[in-house]
């Protein structure tokens, strides 16, 4: 499973909310079978929880997946561009950033720009603060 | 001899001056200038070929749907692709808005003021008005369809933007035919709405254009012009009869005959442009710049041709190659003619929405050759209207655009020959010089759109 | 008579303010400009519905000058436009302004042998008016007819008049913002503005944070091609970066509206539009 996938937050916040559901209901019942049944729930999303940490785990041991091993040449940054399904990604003084869902850039453009080049240069011709930069998903390094 | 300058002709889409010599109350010379220019043409360079649709339907605001149409088509043919029946069909019927659209605005809001006294709001009142022949009980009348006839045209656009998201410059109309998908709310209303719109054209419309030519017999006799007719073709891809209009053909000389669209070539001899050949076919990569200080030139429309001949494009035109419509070629058989269209083609999108399916759009993603070149000619309100596009590195590298009043407001070519504007106003009689209503009634009666013809 | 001192003072708000409005709409001239563009801004006031463009003409402004509706025509038709310069007026202008040429890449007119360029009669209005709309894109902000390589040279018309202004952009213009503009000056005085100009009550909006479609944002459901009922963003859709009430207000009476019908928006309200834009639709 792919970590960055949104998929992924999407599943770990459905356990939360499930799990904080449960116990609220199984505080609530007076029931005892009732409350034996939410004890049972509850452990097995704990389960569930178990293995998305240990997905964590594993990608975080795993050397390929941090920051600096994942390089891009311009060629392989150029086949993200947004078209087709790819995802969008953009560098800016050597960083290679993630913009596929950033608003501003709808189907991989952004004010006559397009995804999948190093836009260094109209990055500073346009941007002042590089902090707006701090929010984007970094994907990995230009080389 | 007097020479007599009307600019602006109000009452059009755009700036047109027209200067005329007059002498003994006759004009012996005429000459059309568009007066704007924005260079569409050079503007498309380098951009994204499908951007073409709604971008160059800025071309104008009164006709847009036809130039998202005309790209629509261009691209389809360079990137081969064919619409489904049932898009096609509810691609039609939104064209079909437009035409109701524009000939009901362009009969009352355009024409009328000329023949009628106007009601007494502005930008209606003329304290200048003569030649208006209406007893007031039928002038009453008329101002009072003037002042209904904006809730039809209205309405008209209402059904467009239904099925194609806004009027003016609709996006429902893509390539593959149309992004809407049909559903019985809005098949119901646009079909309620057309059937409003077909009445009052039938019983009022129709009665005000015949009271206007009662009054105003004359105007059978002059804008004749050359009597050369030009259409590309309108509803002529349907078998059944009643959803058949217009096949492409030429009317000269009294016989109609087939067209043939490599005969079309634009001159720029007379026109605010520079270039290296004078007269160019629309698919000929010439770099054509504007100059407006050029000599001898006198207007920013260039002088579209067929086989070397001015042709008159329009509701007229189409309805004579038709056969419908052949009582003559006049100012007020153009007039007569646009109105019984809209009744003809209201006809037409019924049939189109009794055919019509519940179905989804059938759109389907799209891809750009890196090289491919394509033409979409077809008739639209004010005539044949092409646009013709070559990609190249899958970005737009030439596109031209020759628009039904380019045909019609035309200068001179190199042969001298006038445009049929021009020509339409030669030898008609003007009674009062300080009052030439004749020039501005003839020259409407083309529905002239300058924000086209010069794009 | 009534002695209840409510009703009086009810009577004397509701009917002075109505007094009041109407006083105001019969007194001002308005002049409708059209420069360097399609004219299709005017087509959109005539398909406004209540009010409509006959109770417009009629009950709020008089409409002195317009290309497009006018009766008179020539010389005459200008002349309406030069004596309406000394009464109090309100100028809309639609399309931009071309300099090109000294201007005469649009000329509007021809009085005493002489052409009178959009330039000059912008600049001939735009200097006693009493307030100036730049309706449309092309006149806020260049729009399409500046469009790169702006071959005529055109600019907004704020760029040109350097006064102040109000800008009602849109691509045309929706008639509900033109018409709504104007009964905000003509009974309550200017509307609030934005940094842009833009009447805060139809631009405070943005497409994206309104439009019903986002819940497929937020979910990630995205149309791969047009047609499909779901959020346009990965075909390039602007809503993002564009402000209107479109996705509330719609168009044409009806329900719909271009993401309505199954297509990105193009973001034909913003400035920048159409270079910034592009590309409208990518797959
Ligand atoms: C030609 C150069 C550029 C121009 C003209 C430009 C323009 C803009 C504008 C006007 C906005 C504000 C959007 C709004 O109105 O809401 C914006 C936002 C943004 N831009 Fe750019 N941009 C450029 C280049 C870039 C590049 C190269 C990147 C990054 C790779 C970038 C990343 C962003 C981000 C992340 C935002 C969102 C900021 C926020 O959330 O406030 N821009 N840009
Ligand atoms: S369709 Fe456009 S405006 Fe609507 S949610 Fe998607 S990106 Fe935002």
């Amino acid at each position: 499973m792919n970590i960055h996938n949104n998929n992924f937050s999407c599943q770990l916040s459905h356990i939360t909310y499930r799990l904080s559901y449960y116990t609220k209901v199984f505080f609530s019942t007076p029931n005892p079978w009732e409350k034996m049944y939410y004890v049972n729930l509850i452990s097995n999303e704990l389960f569930w929880l178990n293995s998305l940490t240990q997905q964590l785990w594993e990608y975080f041991t795993e050397p390929n997946n941090t920051i600096e091993e994942k390089q891009f040449t311009l060629t392989e940054l150029a086949k993200y561009t947004g078209a087709n399904g790819t995802p969008a990604y953009a560098a800016v003084n050597g960083i290679v950033y993630d913009v596929s869902l950033e608003e501003t850039w709808g189907g991989g453009s952004h004010f006559g720009l397009i995804a999948g080049k190093d836009l260094t240069n109209q990055f500073k011709s346009c941007h002042q603060a590089e902090a707006i930069l701090n929010n984007l998903p970094v994907v990995g390094v230009l080389i | 001899m007097a020479k007599i300058t009307v600019n602006p002709i109000t009452r059009i889409s755009g700036f047109l001056e027209i200067e005329v010599t007059v002498e003994n109350n006759r004009i012996i010379d005429a000459k059309s200038s568009g007066m704007l220019f924005r260079g569409f043409e050079k503007m498309l360079k380098g951009r994204p070929p499908l951007d073409a649709v709604y971008f160059t339907e800025r071309i104008c605001g009164i006709c847009s749907t036809a130039h998202s149409l005309a790209a629509t088509l261009a691209l389809e043919y360079a990137l081969d692709i064919e619409p489904n029946e049932n898009a096609r069909m509810i691609r039609d019927f939104v064209h079909g808005c437009e035409f109701l659209q524009n000939h009901i605005r362009h009969f009352y809001q355009y024409t009328l003021p000329d023949y009628i006294k106007g009601p007494n709001i502005h930008p209606l009142i003329n304290n200048y008005s003569v030649d208006l022949r209406l007893p007031p009980d039928r002038n009453d009348k008329l101002v009072q369809h003037y002042l209904e006839s904006t809730k039809y045209s209205r309405l008209a656009h209402e059904m467009l933007a239904e099925l194609a998201g806004k009027a003016p410059h609709n996006h429902g109309i893509f390539i593959g035919g149309v992004t809407v998908k049909m559903d019985a709310d809005k098949w119901i209303k646009v079909r309620s709405i057309l059937d409003s719109i077909l009445s009052f054209v039938k019983d009022v419309m129709l009665e005000d254009v015949y009271t206007i030519a009662r009054y105003y017999p004359d105007y059978f006799l002059n804008g004749s012009g050359y009597g050369n007719l030009l259409s590309y073709g309108l509803y002529n891809t349907y078998k059944d009869r009643e959803a058949f209009y217009v096949n492409p053909g030429i009317f000269k000389n009294g016989t109609i005959s087939s067209f043939d669209e490599n005969m079309i070539t634009e001159n720029i001899k007379y026109a605010w442009y520079e270039a290296d050949q004078i007269e160019n076919k629309p698919t000929d990569e010439v770099e054509i710049e504007a100059d407006r200080y050029k000599e001898k030139a006198y207007s920013w429309v260039k002088a579209p041709r067929y086989n070397d001949v001015p042709f008159e494009v329009g509701p007229l035109a189409r309805m004579w190659i038709s056969g419908i419509y052949n009582n003559g070629i006049s100012t007020m058989d153009r007039t007569i003619a646009r109105v019984l269209e809209v009744i003809k083609i209201a006809e037409i999108m019924q049939e189109l929405l009794k055919r019509v399916e519940l179905k989804p759009s059938g759109q389907r993603k799209y891809s750009v050759p890196d090289q491919a070149e394509g033409k979409g000619l077809i008739d639209t309100t004010r005539g044949g209207l092409g646009h013709w596009i070559d990609i190249k590195n899958q970005k737009i590298n030439h596109y031209e655009i020759i628009t039904p009043t380019s045909w019609n407001l035309s200068p001179r070519d190199t042969k001298l020959q006038r445009g049929p504007v021009e020509e339409a106003l030669f030898c008609a009689e003007i009674k009062d010089i300080e009052n030439p209503v004749e020039i501005g009634r003839i020259v409407r009666s083309f529905d002239p759109c300058v924000s086209c013809a010069t794009h | 008579m009534n002695s209840c001192p409510i009703a009086i003072s009810k009577d004397f708000i509701a009917k002075n303010l109505i007094k009041l409005s109407l006083q105001n709409t019969h007194k001002i001239n308005l002049i409708w400009l059209e420069l360097a563009g399609c004219s299709g801004n005017i087509i959109s006031l005539l398909n406004a519905d209540n009010p409509d463009i006959n109770y417009f003409l009629t009950n709020m402004i008089s409409l002195k000058y317009n290309n497009s509706l006018m009766a008179a025509e020539g010389e005459k038709a200008y002349r309406q436009f030069l004596e309406t310069l000394d009464t109090e007026f309100i100028l809309v202008i639609e399309g931009a302004v071309s300099t090109k040429a000294q201007g005469l890449y649009d000329v509007v007119a021809k009085y005493n042998g002489q052409y009178v360029t959009g330039m000059e009669a912008a600049k001939l209005a735009g200097e006693r008016a009493k307030h100036i709309l730049a309706v449309g894109t092309c006149a806020a902000y260049g729009g399409i007819s500046a469009a790169a390589p702006n071959p005529s040279e055109s600019v907004s018309v704020s760029a040109f008049l350097k006064r102040d202004i109000i800008n009602v952009p849109g691509c045309p213009v929706h008639p509900d913002w033109i018409i709504g503009t104007i009964a905000h000056l003509l009974v309550f005085g200017v509307p609030e503005l934005d940094q842009k100009n833009r009447p805060v009550i139809f631009y405070s909006i943005n497409i994206h944070d309104a439009c019903p479609r986002r819940s497929f944002f937020d979910q990630r459901v995205f149309a791969e091609k047009l047609g499909e009922p779901f959020c346009m963003f990965k075909l390039g859709c602007r809503g993002p970066v564009t402000n209107t009430d479109c996705p509330i207000r719609r168009w044409n009476d009806t329900d719909n509206w271009p993401i309505g019908d199954n297509t990105p928006c193009i973001g034909c309200a913003r400035e920048g539009f159409p270079d910034l834009m592009e590309p409208f639709i990518r797959y």
